[in-house]
């Protein structure tokens, strides 16, 4: 799966389990692959700067805006 | 791996998340059951068992009713009441705890449901598969989704096959709670913390 699906889809996952399920996530919560880890790490860090999620710690994160809300993404 | 095997192994595997409740119906139900799994609905037979399976005589004579299997959800939701499990940290549950609203949703990012009631958060972790544990229960009436309530894909909307009862993470539990999805906009009857047993009513 190239980098574009993986980010894609872990975006959209990040807007459906906020919806659903909460707010506070693990990076591992998402993948167990430790190069996709360090992958979804390097979206989060993106993704703070824009205002959708702010680190907690080195692997937990807080959804704090809904991704759609930023097309820019 | 080529890639008729890959599909093969797909099939394999979706066949046995099915297997049990195509047993569990067709030994309770017989030739009824059996003809709407393997012919009626046969793409979505897998489906269809766990219909029948879950809900019994009504999923039957929902199955007998409708052609296509999303058409179910509606049927099974008509005038029933209608569960969704939060906890505090779930998107907009301020409102939600004020106003007894959940709003609608854009389509790819639907608002899952359920039709089985439990009391305990464990339990409903367990049978809906959840990755975090609820706090709160909503009841509303089905009725409000009708328009447009359907039956999810599995893992999440990416997989092929509809997943009527929750059983794709077993590493979240036991799996074998219904599940709906909508894009509605729901106005809650009540909201019931699982802790304290506070009931928040809406009018």
């Amino acid at each position: 799966m190239n980098k574009n699906k993986i980010l894609s889809d872990f975006k959209n996952k990040l807007e459906l389990f906020y919806r659903n399920f909460g707010s506070d996530w693990e990076i591992k919560d998402f993948s167990k692959n430790d190069n996709i880890q360090i992958m979804l790490r390097d979206y989060l860090i993106i993704l703070e700067k824009k205002g959708v999620i702010k680190f907690l710690d080195d692997n937990k994160f807080r959804i704090i805006d809904l991704p759609s809300n930023h097309l820019d993404i | 791996m080529g890639i008729a095997d890959k599909l093969d192994n797909a099939v394999l595997y979706i066949d046995n998340l099915f297997k049990g409740a195509r047993q569990r119906a067709i030994a309770k139900y017989g030739k009824e059951a059996e003809e709407l799994i393997y012919v009626k609905f046969n793409k979505d037979g897998g489906a269809a068992a766990e219909i029948i399976d879950h809900y019994g005589q009504l999923g039957i004579d929902v199955l007998k009713k409708v052609n296509k299997i999303d058409d179910t959800a509606k049927e099974l939701v008509k005038n029933k009441t209608v569960y969704r499990a939060v906890n505090e940290t779930t998107y907009n549950f301020h409102k939600l705890k004020a106003q007894g609203i959940i709003d609608a949703s854009p389509e790819q990012y639907p608002t899952y449901v359920s039709l089985d009631k439990y009391n305990n958060a464990d339990i409903i972790k367990s049978k809906l598969q959840l990755p975090k544990k609820p706090t709160w229960v909503a009841e509303f009436d089905g009725n409000q989704i009708l328009s447009d309530v359907r039956l999810p894909n599995g893992k999440y909307l990416t997989a092929e096959y509809k997943e009527v009862l929750c059983k794709s993470y077993p590493d979240l539990g036991d799996g074998g709670g219904s599940q709906f999805i909508t894009n509605s906009p729901i106005k809650i009857k009540r909201l019931i913390n699982l802790e304290t047993g506070e009931v928040i009513n809406f009018k």
